[in-house]
């Protein structure tokens, strides 16, 4: 009976604590969002709202995080000079490709579904968005760093921003290493001024 | 003289326009796709539970993503020279036809024309609901083109959208059917205009095109009657200017435009098959 009682709290404190999880990075992420849009409504031109929407989402988006995971396993053979370079190639290159598509006065309706934890750590956040009339399904994965949830992975209808640059990157690396990669990086990073 | 002249500027005209019918098809199967994975994308998160090796920490190695199964590629350099063909047809012919539809017709009328041609091609998503036996979604899929047709004048609106029970119904093709009927992918294949598919995909895209209404209507008007025309044009047009949104966007801020469209078109099979 004593067991039975034990494991019953043991169970309700982690579907606690699951629940808790899940709370704190919905309203990271709901912040987050609103603050995107609120730059989005307030802008008057392309230009302004591109240098304003930067810094929102450098602080909820861990690029660090998403570049490791793109390169996968051979992150390791990469220096420590190498390794921020290619952060920092990579942050360039989705911010300067994702903020091109924003456009002032429009922004997406976003309709918010229950998260989950799929890991301690680890939440799942799905949610909707209308957008010009298209409805678009994305999941954003969030992880905890101490106690300051950031967006890992974004997964439009399906598509894993992280997995889809992972199948990119594997190519370069298999063509010529770190060296190879970082020089794609950089023309890349070039093409999208 | 002048019958030559207009005869010149037709045969590019029309060229054109079977160039964009097919890469049309391409689209809606690839719409049609989108639809049944976005319905889905939440369950596909719960699932990357397989693919997502659990961890707490942030400092893990990036092998998150490293069991992905890639659909065999046995045809790369050939896939990669179509790839290069398509990718210069989307953008000196497809993508200044599309800033001109954009240019005329404003966003909402684009949107009704998307709603309309959607509408019409409830047949297929019907027929492949049954062939795969979900009598319930085929119940709800009629249900959402009942409203959509009446209240939504024609489809032009979606009311269906308001509707909390009708409001994401997932929709299906002939190549979730045959995922669901086991038959399996076969290679990775990109075709000329029309963009990738498996082979098993690209069959089942035939299909869709059987299915669709709007190829019965433009066959019954006859290659190139105006009825035909005046089907075809606003389905192509309006389907493939979100299209196009969605390839600028993969493959702009792309290392390699090849591989960026390949996982992706990986990733929607992906979560067609686990549905």
């Amino acid at each position: 009976m004593k067991t039975l009682l034990l494991t019953s709290l043991f169970i309700a404190s982690l579907i606690g604590f699951a629940h808790a999880a899940n709370d704190a990075a919905e309203n990271r992420l709901k912040t987050s969002v609103a603050e995107v849009v609120d730059i989005v409504k307030k802008a008057k031109t392309r230009e302004e709202l591109i240098i304003d929407v930067k810094p929102p989402l450098e602080r909820v988006l861990n690029f660090s995080v998403m570049t490791r995971r793109s390169i996968g396993p051979a992150w390791k053979q990469f220096t420590p000079a190498q390794q921020q370079e290619a952060i920092k190639l990579f942050t360039v290159m989705i911010l300067r490709t994702y903020t091109a598509k924003f456009t002032p006065g429009e922004f997406p309706l976003v309709e918010y579904k229950p998260s989950s934890c799929t890991a301690p750590g680890r939440v799942e956040a799905p949610t909707t968005a209308m957008y010009r009339g298209s409805r678009y399904d994305t999941v954003y994965r969030m992880e905890d760093q101490n106690g300051n949830w950031t967006i890992t992975d974004v997964v439009i209808e399906g598509v894993s921003l992280v997995a889809d640059y992972r199948t990119q990157f594997d190519v370069e690396l298999k063509r010529g290493g770190a060296d190879a990669l970082l020089s794609a990086l950089r023309r890349s990073v070039a093409n999208t001024k | 003289m002048s019958i030559n002249r207009s005869r010149r500027f037709i045969w590019p005209t029309l060229l054109i326009i079977s160039g964009l019918a097919l890469v049309e098809g391409h689209v809606q199967a690839t719409e049609q796709s989108k639809s049944n994975i976005t319905v889905k994308a939440s369950k596909w998160a719960n699932s990357s539970k397989e693919i997502v090796s659990p961890s707490s920490s942030l400092e893990d190695t990036g092998d998150d993503y490293a069991n992905f199964k890639h659909i065999p590629d046995p045809v790369e350099p050939v896939n990669r020279g179509i790839f290069w063909f398509n990718h210069q047809i989307y953008h000196y012919v497809f993508h200044p036809l599309v800033k001109v539809y954009k240019s005329i017709f404003p966003h909402q009328v684009r949107t009704g024309i998307s709603n309309v041609v959607y509408n019409a091609q409830y047949p297929c998503r019907v027929i492949n609901d049954m062939l795969q036996w979900k009598p319930q979604t085929a119940g709800l899929e009629t249900e959402k083109f009942l409203v959509n047709t009446t209240a939504g004048v024609g489809g032009l609106f979606k009311v269906s959208d308001k509707i909390p029970s009708l409001n994401n119904v997932p929709s299906t093709d002939t190549s979730i059917t045959f995922a669901k009927w086991g038959i399996p992918n076969g290679c990775y294949a990109v075709w000329p205009i029309l963009g990738p598919y498996s082979i098993r995909d690209f069959v089942g895209f035939a299909g869709d095109i059987a299915m669709d209404p709007i190829t019965w209507i433009t066959m019954g008007a006859g290659t190139f009657g105006t009825l035909s025309i005046a089907t075809t044009v606003p389905r192509v047009t309006s389907k493939g200017s979100d299209q196009m949104d969605n390839y600028d966007t993969l493959t702009h801020g792309s290392i390699d435009r090849y591989s960026a469209v390949r996982s992706a078109y990986e990733q929607n099979h992906k979560m067609q098959e686990s549905r």
